[in-house]
């Protein structure tokens, strides 16, 4: 055999091994599919292996959630929960996700309905499109810091501001022309674990990479129009949906004294749950007693830098926790 | 742009087929030497003219210490030591000296920040051991000034080494170099295996040590002595990643350069790591500074003295900070201290033997803590943890720090056994790990991390 030949033989052998490692335990991203009411979902019945940060592997619901089935109606007393990839929470197995550590801890279904890259406003969306179809008892509205910018921002479901006063606006997602034959290109390689993860890595590489699925989890500081698209997304949730819940879960900085990097995201998220009225929860506190008695940061993992990025096993059993005593509270208000 | 960037990797390739396609070497030099000044003044095109400036000075300086008479000679050496290190001393140490005699006398001297030339240290380093060649009348100065300065230029050394000396690669300019195809074979395995050194193994192994030497206090005591092995393996891997690509780029262009690191990890103690570790300094070093200082012929104390002084020297060389000095002052005394044992006990017994690796191993880690801390604080926050003084802290056990410094010590266990480790693109299957390699670095390649350690030097 010539020598492309024989190379040509041990790289199909290698990409294969390769593709199989991948499924199991390299990572394999789900493809993403796109919903004009309230833009980005995961792909349904899809597997998904999360290797980056932390480690897990699961599945997809029927309706692209990393959750089991979610019946229609909901069971009397379910939470749904709504937020973005700190609620879904892919980086810690099923067990160790806030909504199914709420679910134990209140003896209530939770469903997690998170979605990497979510902010209120497609939350918002979500709520208008699909209430019918669950109609939880409790919603719980997961926001943070990065939720300033993702709420206003034109690549995502945003708020904007006409003559008719604010509204919610989803981006057109083309299809037709280049990006959408780029976009279905990026499809049929994502169909391979390895291929999924090349083009990731790939697009990182080329400075591509933020695909505003929200893992940069940056935050700017607020501004007047930042606060005025929250107070009237809360108050649009509020609408749909009365006995919805907001939890603040904050970005720390362990390094220098447990403070918030979003610097007014909960005075902002907290005057809007006021102006709307509804209860808001604040998980800081709580989060930064735990590190104050570890030592061990509530958000990273052994694979990932410390303190930085989702919240690992022990920060969601916190913020789980957090939100079991406000319903614990609630059972026993008169 | 790097030897492991993107637009390295496009630059590479098109210089490669250019001399290829150039038939007379005298246009293949040419096209070379514009490609090196191109590298060079990618970062900035005014260094470009700095580079040949500093170039025609020493190779005019060169040819005057020859031709002069033998009491003039050492006039013209001391005019290109004093040009040399004149300009090492303005790019690198002015800055750093007004501080300090500011801190001292409590003057006002205008802070000075001066960008500094890549590569400065290296190429003023070569240059000097041409004019001290000469000088010595070890090697006849070439008359050619294109000689000079493209042997000065080629950019696989230009940025952090090795320091080939001129009397090694001058005298490769007498034959043709053609790109040959056991030439490119041999430098593209050879590039390969220092491509991944540098990104599959230094890159995670800098997210580690640098996360840990930004914050010791945060983090436990287990954790610091990871960030700290972390470390050790970073610049290793790092730099002897470094050389392997600008000696398997020399090899592709048909050239040779000398190697620059033997296993320095697997060293008995610390004479026998300076002899593998960073080999063209350190034999810079001891063929230039400690053998003019008077080496081992003016009696046992000076001979330990000249050890001490040349270290911390060799120390200082690496940066303006007096972390550096420090490191340089404790490997210097720990060679006039092994000089003193082995010259008492010449025969190492099994004892010595037995823990000469792993002992030698600890004191340069913690060497390396006075090489990578910024500051005194930081280094003495990070020994304390070392001793477990405030052991407690954030467990962080890294796992791809872990599973690199796993990999690290397999591959030296193997090199251990007279075993060789190296690609041999002649066979298909070096062609199939090479791309599995590069498909996983791929995915796995922390994106924050590229320059090079020495480059700051």
């Amino acid at each position: 055999m010539s020598y492309f030949a024989r190379f040509a033989a041990q790289l199909a052998v290698a990409l294969v091994v390769l593709e199989l490692l991948s499924r199991v335990v390299l990572g394999h991203k789900p493809a993403l599919r796109y919903d004009k009411r309230y833009d980005r979902l995961s792909a349904p019945n899809q597997n998904v292996v999360e290797a980056q940060e932390g480690f897990s592997r699961g599945r997809t619901n029927e309706l692209g959630n990393l959750d089991s089935p979610m019946p229609s109606p909901l069971p009397a007393h379910a939470i749904l929960a709504l937020g973005d990839s700190l609620t879904e929470a892919r980086q810690v197995g099923h067990a160790d996700r806030w909504p199914e550590r709420l679910a134990a801890l209140t003896q209530r279904e939770v469903y997690n309905a998170g979605q990497r890259g979510w902010s209120p406003a497609n939350a918002l969306g979500y709520l208008q499109a699909e209430k019918q179809r669950f109609a939880p008892e409790y919603v719980v509205l997961q926001v943070s810091g990065n939720d300033i910018d993702d709420m206003v921002s034109e690549k995502r479901p945003h708020v904007v501001e006409g003559v008719e006063g604010l509204s919610l606006k989803v981006p057109k997602r083309g299809k037709s022309g280049m990006a959408a034959k780029i976009n279905k290109a990026k499809e049929l390689v994502s169909r391979s674990a390895l291929g999924g993860n090349l083009i990731t890595a790939g697009l990182t590489v080329l400075g591509a990479g933020n695909d505003g699925s929200g893992n940069a989890l940056g935050c700017s500081p607020p501004t007047a129009f930042n606060t005025k698209a929250a107070n009237w997304l809360l108050a649009q949730i509020r609408a749909e949906h009365a006995k919805t819940v907001v939890i603040y879960l904050p970005l720390l900085n362990y390094y220098e004294g447990c403070s918030d990097k979003c610097t007014g995201a909960a005075e902002l998220f907290r005057n809007a749950a006021a102006t709307a009225g509804l209860p808001f929860v604040d998980a800081t506190a709580a989060l930064c007693s735990s590190f104050a008695q570890t030592h061990q940061p509530l958000h990273g993992f052994w694979n990932s830098l410390p303190g930085v990025g989702h919240l690992n096993s022990e920060g969601n059993d916190v913020v789980a926790h957090v939100l079991a005593d406000y319903f614990a509270g609630q059972k026993a208000a008169p | 742009m790097i030897f492991s960037s993107l637009p390295f990797l496009i630059f590479l390739p098109i210089v490669l087929l250019l001399v290829a396609l150039l038939k007379q070497e005298q246009h293949r030099r040419i096209a070379i030497f514009a490609a090196s000044l191109f590298f060079y003044g990618w970062w900035d095109w005014r260094f470009c003219f700095f580079l040949v400036a500093a170039s025609t000075i020493d190779y005019w300086l060169a040819l005057k210490i020859q031709q002069a008479a033998p009491i003039q000679k050492r006039r013209w050496l001391l005019l290109s030591l004093a040009s040399n290190l004149g300009i090492l001393a303005a790019f690198k140490y002015v800055g750093w000296l007004s501080h300090n005699i500011n801190q001292l006398t409590g003057w006002n001297l205008p802070a000075v920040d001066i960008p500094l030339p890549l590569g400065i240290s290296f190429f003023t380093f070569q240059a000097m051991s041409y004019t001290i060649d000469v000088y010595r009348g070890q090697f006849n100065p070439t008359k050619r000034w294109f000689d000079f300065s493209f042997s000065m230029s080629f950019f696989p050394h230009l940025i952090a080494g090795p320091i080939v000396r001129a009397s090694h690669f001058i005298p490769q300019l007498d034959k043709e170099h053609p790109i040959e195809r056991d030439n490119l074979l041999d430098g593209l395995a050879t590039f390969s295996k220092g491509f991944l050194k540098k990104t599959l193994l230094a890159d995670q192994f800098a997210v580690c040590a640098d996360v840990v030497f930004a914050n010791p206090a945060f983090f436990s005591s287990g954790t610091v002595w990871l960030g700290v092995a972390a470390y050790t393996a970073q610049i290793y891997y790092d730099f002897s990643g470094y050389t392997d690509m600008a000696i398997g780029l020399a090899r592709m262009f048909g050239f040779q350069f000398p190697n620059n690191f033997d296993h320095p990890y697997l060293s008995g103690n610390i004479t026998d790591f300076w002899r593998r570790w960073h080999i063209s300094l350190s034999s810079w070093l001891r063929d230039y500074l400690y053998i003019s200082l008077g080496g081992n012929r003016k009696g046992r104390l000076r001979t330990y003295v000249n050890l001490a002084l040349t270290m911390l020297l060799g120390g200082l060389w690496h940066g303006a900070n007096w972390t550096f000095v420090v490191w340089g002052g404790l490997h210097g005394l720990a060679l006039a201290m092994h000089k003193l044992i082995s010259e008492r006990w010449p025969n190492p017994g099994q004892v010595r033997r037995l823990l000469g690796v792993p002992l030698t191993l600890l004191f340069v880690m913690v060497c390396w803590v006075f090489f990578r801390a910024p500051s005194f604080d930081v280094a003495s926050i990070v020994l304390r943890k070392m001793a477990f003084i405030d052991s407690v802290g954030c467990d962080w056990p890294y796992v791809q720090a872990l599973l690199g410094l796993g990999a690290a010590i397999g591959a030296h266990v193997y090199v251990a056994f007279d075993r060789r480790l190296a690609f041999d693109f002649r066979k298909p299957i070096f062609l199939t790990i090479l791309v599995v390699a590069l498909i996983i670095d791929l995915m796995f390649a922390p994106t924050s991390h590229g320059a090079f350690i020495y480059f700051q030097f």
